[in-house]
């Protein structure tokens, strides 16, 4: 019997050691549009809400990203995601286009995206800028 | 001839500690290397944190997990690739053999390095929509 306590004692020992270093890892889901590059926008209609488009960028006086939306600069994330929110009371499905430029941070990036899934959006969107030279199948 | 005499007085008995011994070896050696197929590709990045992350449901039969380092390098398939390269498994450009039905299937995860550039990300986003891969996730540790 000695034995068999010994080992599984090791084991015990063995698997807390590995779990405790081991960090949680979640996910953050999106949804990509299939079959072509473009996601195209809902057609406009008569109760159209405006589009929200997310601006992210670095500046050599800021380490963290900067972010304007459409056409406002916030310097105070906690400000900018309240009048996310507040946006997002008024329309859930405005078309939030988030506009980032390539120096910006994954940490920046992902802290964006959440806080537009935080506030519920219905449609996020990555801009991006398809480069000439590819052709489009 | 003589032949040497087994007493037949000693009873045979079923020797548990040495079973014990080997069955507990198997279970060390099949867990163990469970663990490392399972951690295979999972380089130590630090991951970004989300206040929307969510627990893995499902996760799809042809997962390709993509890993930007801080050394903003990418890991795929356990070793280290160029963009051509990792472009071309996400296109499946190198098989040639993707059928539309089985692109729809796969997912794509990105374990990125909190701190690497945008840049890196972007490329990742435009090859998985022009393959027509919906499920693309970012991997987020929750937010403490």
């Amino acid at each position: 019997m000695t034995p068999m306590i010994d080992i599984v004692f090791l084991l015990l020992v063995f698997f807390v050691c590995v779990a405790s270093d081991q960090v949680v890892e979640m996910t953050l889901p999106t949804e990509l549009a299939a079959g072509s590059v473009e996601a195209k926008l809902a057609e406009p209609q008569e109760t159209w809400t405006t589009e929200i488009r997310l601006r992210l960028f670095v500046t050599p006086e800021r380490p963290t990203a900067s972010i304007e939306m459409n056409g406002r600069t916030f310097n105070d994330y906690d400000q900018f995601q309240q009048t996310l929110s507040a946006l997002a009371d008024v329309s859930r499905d405005s078309p939030v286009i988030l506009d980032i430029a390539d120096e910006v941070e994954l940490r920046d990036v992902v802290s964006i995206y959440d806080a537009c899934r935080a506030s519920e959006f219905e449609s996020i969107h990555f801009a991006m800028h398809k480069p000439a030279q590819k052709k489009k199948t | 001839m003589k032949t040497a005499k087994v007493p037949r007085s000693r009873s045979l008995r079923f020797m548990i500690t040495p079973m014990i011994d080997i069955v507990f070896l198997l279970i060390i050696f099949f867990l163990v290397t469970t663990h490392f197929v399972k951690s295979e590709t999972l380089e130590t990045v630090d991951l970004p944190a989300a206040t929307q992350a969510t627990n893995e449901e499902e996760v799809a039969q042809r997962r390709l997990v993509i890993t930007i380092t801080k050394q903003e390098q990418y890991l795929a398939a356990g070793r280290v690739l160029s963009w051509p390269e990792l472009e071309g498994i996400i296109l499946e450009t190198e098989s040639g053999t993707g059928k539309t039905k089985e692109k729809k299937e796969r997912e794509v995860r990105i374990r990125g390095d909190a701190s690497s550039r945008y840049e890196l990300v972007k490329p990742i986003l435009m090859a998985c929509a022009e393959a027509g891969i919906q499920k693309v996730s970012f991997a987020v540790v929750p937010v403490e």
